[in-house]
C-alpha cells in the first residue's frame, strides 16, 4: 500500500539525485557521520555500537564451546543472528526472524566468513568433538536505512573487541583457565552499500532513499581492498558499468571506514 | 531466593560495605536519557549499575489485530525482551516464560499511571529491550518505560518509579546487584507513583519476617523517591536541550 | 510531596502539583485528584490570573489521534460504490507512526451530487479530509466541506502513472486515459 506514497516521494528524491543532490544535503558518494563505540556491554565477550546517521546497531558476541560441523571437524563455528526488534521501527514486528533479518544476518556472516576475518582453525579444542563457537548477535536499535553497513561494521568492531576465555581439555572435559585472550582476527572486512535511484548510484541510502530505491548493492572489501562478498537486493537491476564504478568507489569508501575501526 | 548453602563469598564485609563498595542503603549509579530513538514516538535509555535497558513507545495507534481494541480506552501492550548477549550464557532470542511474565507485571505497573481513557480503540505499544542484564532489570525497565511514555506525550497521572530492596547475609540492602539477587535471601521490587502515593507493583521472593518486610518496603520506597528526582531531571534535560535547539 | 509551583513558565512533569481547585480551575494538560490540580504532561505551567486557570503548555510533542474536526491526510485503501476506506497517515502537520482507518461516505464526498464513489477517488489515491464524526467507533471523513479537501495525488487505474488535472477531468500523461476525481485545490502539490 505504501508504494503509492513512495511514488510521490520518489519523484522528488529522483529529481534531486539527477542534480547530484540528496534530500538530506549529502553528495551522492557521502556517508552519513559514523560513530563507533566498543565494549558497551560488559557481559558480552565483545560488543560494539555503531551509528550511521540515525541508524543505530548494537552487536554483542558470545563465546561458547560446542560441536563442530561434521564437514569441518577442525574448525570453530561462527554464527550470526540478526534481530530487527520492534522498538527500532514502526515497520518491525515481534515474532520469529523474517526474510529481512535473515538476509541481514547472512550478509554480515558472509563478509566475516569469506574474508577469513576470524581464524576458525585456531578455535579447535579437540578435532571432531569440541570447538569454540562464536555467536554474533546483531541488534538493530533504530532503523534509518543502510542496516547492512551499520551491522557489518558493528560486527567487525565487536569481534575485534572480543575476549574469549582460555579453554583447555583435561581428560576429555573442557575446562576454563583463568584469563582471556583476544579472538584470532586475520582480516577486517568492511562493506559499502549502494542504492540505485532513477539510474543514479548513491552510497549509504537512508530510510527515505531505501524506500524509493530500485535496487541495492552491497560489496564487502577485505583489508587489501579485495572484494570478499557481494549482495544485490531489490527488484531493480544494475548495468555492468555501474557495478564496476561502484566497486571502485566502494573500495575507497570501505578503506576510509576501516580506518575508523582499525587503528594502526 | 531461599538461603542456600553457598561457599562463603562474602557479600557484605565487616564495615558493612557491599561487594561493589556501596553502603546498604545506597543506589547503584543511575544514568537516564530521554528521547534517544528517532523512529519511536517516545523513548528512553537507562543505565543502573550494569543494567542497560532501552525502551521505545509507539502510539496511540490503531490496534492490530483489530478485535483486541477496547471500546472505552487504549490497550497498553508491553514487550519485555532480552538481547541474546545481555547475560553470561547466550540467551535464545525467543521469548522465555520469565520475559512473558515480566512483560505482564511491567504493563500492570504502568497502566494505573496512564490516562488510557483518552484514546479509546487505540493501542499504545511499549517495547523494552534489555541490552545488558544485572539485578533489578524490571525496576529499571519500569522507571525508564514511564519516561518513554511521557516522552511520547501521553498524559499520565504521575511518573512511575521502581526500585528493589532485599536481604543479603542478614542485612537489608537497597537496589540489589546481580550477585546479591542470586545469593541473597530476599528480593523485593516495588513500583510507586510518589505524588499519588500508589504502589503499582510489588513482588517478592525469599524469606523475610514481617518486621523485615516493612523495613524492606520502606527502604525500597526511599530508593524510589531518590530515583524519582533523577527521572524528572532526565525529562528536564531533554526539555533544556530542545529549548537550545529552538533558540539557535 | 513537591510544593505546588505557583509561577508561570515553571518546568513541570506528570504528577507535579500545580494548586488546588479552591484557587484555580484546571486547564489543558492538568487533572484533578482529591481537590488538588496536577500536571499530566511534560511542559511549562501557565497561570492565567484573569480567569483563575492553571494549565500546562507542552514542550515535547504530544500524542495525537484523529478527533472530530481534525484535518487528516491518508491513502484510499479500498473503494466501493458508496464508501471508501482511507488509511490516515497524517493528522494536521504530524505524520503518524502507523495509521488509522477512516471511512468516507459518498454523501460526504462532494458538495455536488455524485453518482458513484469511483468518480470521487480510487484505491491508491492520496486524499485530504476532515473528520466529521467518531460515531460507531469509526472515523467518518468528509471531503465536501472545503476546496482544500479532496484528492491531492491520483494515479491512473490503467497504468498507475500520476494523473494530471485538466480543468474538470483527470488525464493520464502515459496512456491518455480520462478519469474523474473530487480534487483538492492544491492537487499535485500538497505535502504528504
Amino acid at each position: 500500500m505504501a508504494s503509492v506514497m513512495v511514488k510521490v516521494k520518489q519523484k522528488q528524491i529522483a529529481q534531486l539525485i539527477a542534480h547530484g543532490k540528496r534530500l538530506d544535503g549529502r553528495e551522492p558518494n557521502d556517508y552519513r557521520p559514523i560513530k563507533i563505540e566498543v565494549g558497551v556491554i560488559e557481559k558480552a565477550e565483545g560488543s560494539a555500537r555503531v551509528k550511521i546517521g540515525n541508524t543505530e546497531v548494537l552487536v554483542g558476541t558470545k563465546v561458547d564451546v560446542g560441536e563442530p560441523f561434521p564437514d569441518t571437524p577442525e574448525e570453530g563455528v561462527l554464527t550470526v543472528n540478526a534481530e530487527l526488534v520492534p522498538l527500532a521501527s514502526p515497520s518491525f514486528e515481534t515474532g520469529p526472524p523474517d526474510e529481512n533479518s535473515i538476509e541481514l544476518a547472512r550478509i554480515v556472516d558472509r563478509g566475516i566468513r569469506e574474508s577469513k576475518a576470524i581464524a576458525t582453525e585456531e578455535l579447535c579444542l579437540e578435532p571432531g568433538k569440541k570447538v569454540i563457537i562464536v555467536f554474533i548477535d546483531v541488534y538493530v536499535l533504530n532503523h534509518d536505512g543502510n542496516l547492512i553497513d551499520a551491522s557489518a561494521l558493528a560486527a567487525l568492531a565487536a569481534i575485534m573487541n572480543t575476549k574469549m576465555p582460555k579453554y583447555e581439555i583435561v581428560n576429555g572435559e573442557v575446562k576454563k583457565k583463568p584469563g582471556y585472550i583476544p579472538l584470532p582476527i586475520r582480516n577486517y572486512p568492511v562493506p559499502a552499500t549502494f542504492a540505485k535511484i532513477n539510474g543514479k548510484m548513491i552510497v549509504d541510502p537512508w530510510l527515505e532513499e531505501e524506500q524509493v530505491m530500485d535496487a541495492r548493492l552491497t560489496m564487502t572489501f577485505d583489508k587489501d581492498g579485495n572484494i570478499c562478498a557481494i549482495q544485490k537486493g531489490g527488484i531493480g537491476h544494475f548495468t555492468v558499468q555501474q557495478i564496476l564504478d561502484a566497486a571502485k568507489i566502494g573500495q575507497q569508501k570501505s578503506a576510509d571506514i576501516r580506518k575508523l575501526v582499525v587503528k594502526e | 531466593m531461599p538461603a542456600k548453602a553457598q561457599e562463603k563469598q562474602k557479600l557484605i564485609d565487616k564495615e558493612g560495605k557491599r561487594i561493589d563498595g556501596r553502603n546498604p542503603d545506597e543506589l547503584r549509579p543511575i544514568k537516564i536519557e530521554v528521547g534517544v530513538l528517532s523512529n519511536a514516538d517516545g523513548s528512553a535509555y537507562i543505565e543502573q549499575g550494569k543494567c542497560k535497558i532501552l525502551a521505545g513507545v509507539y502510539g496511540p495507534r490503531e490496534t492490530h489485530p483489530k478485535h483486541l481494541a477496547l471500546p472505552d480506552r487504549a490497550l497498553l501492550q508491553c514487550r519485555y525482551h532480552m538481547a541474546p548477549f545481555s547475560v553470561e550464557e547466550r540467551k535464545s532470542p525467543a521469548p522465555s516464560r520469565r520475559e512473558i511474565e515480566l512483560s505482564k507485571v511491567i504493563r500492570e505497573a504502568l497502566e494505573p499511571a496512564v490516562f488510557l481513557e483518552y484514546y479509546p480503540r487505540t493501542s499504545i505499544d511499549l517495547f523494552i529491550e534489555v541490552l545488558q542484564a544485572d539485578g533489578g532489570t524490571r525496576g529499571a525497565a519500569i522507571t525508564m518505560a514511564s519516561l518513554a511514555l511521557a516522552d511520547a506525550g501521553i498524559p499520565m497521572k504521575d511518573l512511575v518509579v521502581a526500585c528493589a530492596a532485599g536481604k543479603v547475609e542478614g542485612k537489608l540492602v537497597l537496589d540489589l546487584s546481580d550477585a546479591e539477587d542470586k545469593l541473597g535471601e530476599a528480593d523485593l521490587p516495588v513500583a510507586y507513583m510518589p505524588t499519588i502515593d500508589a504502589v503499582t507493583l510489588l513482588q517478592m521472593d525469599g524469606n523475610l519476617t514481617l518486621e523485615e518486610f516493612e523495613q524492606t518496603v520502606n527502604m525500597a520506597l526511599n530508593g524510589c523517591k531518590q530515583i524519582y528526582k533523577i527521572q524528572k531531571e532526565a525529562l528536564k534535560a531533554k526539555y533544556v536541550a530542545l529549548k537550545e535547539v529552538a533558540e539557535e | 510531596m513537591s510544593k505546588p509551583k505557583r509561577k508561570s513558565g515553571v518546568f513541570v512533569t506528570p504528577g507535579d502539583r500545580l494548586g488546588v481547585i479552591e484557587e484555580f480551575s484546571p486547564g489543558p494538560g492538568t487533572y484533578v485528584r482529591q481537590g488538588t490540580i496536577y500536571a499530566k504532561i511534560t511542559g511549562r505551567s501557565l497561570i492565567d490570573l484573569l480567569n483563575k486557570e492553571v494549565s500546562v503548555y507542552p514542550v515535547i510533542r504530544t500524542a495525537v489521534v484523529p478527533r472530530t474536526g481534525s484535518i487528516v491526510i491518508g491513502q484510499v485503501a479500498q473503494t466501493q460504490n458508496q464508501t471508501a476506506n482511507i488509511s490516515i497517515t497524517k493528522i494536521g502537520k504530524r505524520a503518524l507512526n502507523g495509521e488509522f482507518t477512516g471511512v468516507l461516505h459518498i454523501s460526504d464526498a462532494s458538495p455536488v451530487y455524485q453518482e458513484s464513489m469511483f468518480d470521487v477517488c480510487k484505491t491508491g489515491d492520496i486524499v485530504r479530509a476532515k473528520v466529521v464524526s467518531e460515531a460507531n467507533r469509526t472515523f467518518h471523513l468528509s471531503t465536501a466541506l472545503d476546496r482544500m479537501l479532496g484528492v491531492i495525488y491520483a494515479f491512473c487505474s490503467n497504468c498507475g502513472h500520476m494523473l494530471q488535472w485538466r480543468r474538470t477531468k483527470m488525464r493520464c500523461p502515459n496512456c491518455g486515459r480520462i478519469e474523474n476525481r473530487k480534487v483538492a485545490s492544491d492537487y499535485g502539490k500538497g505535502e504528504i
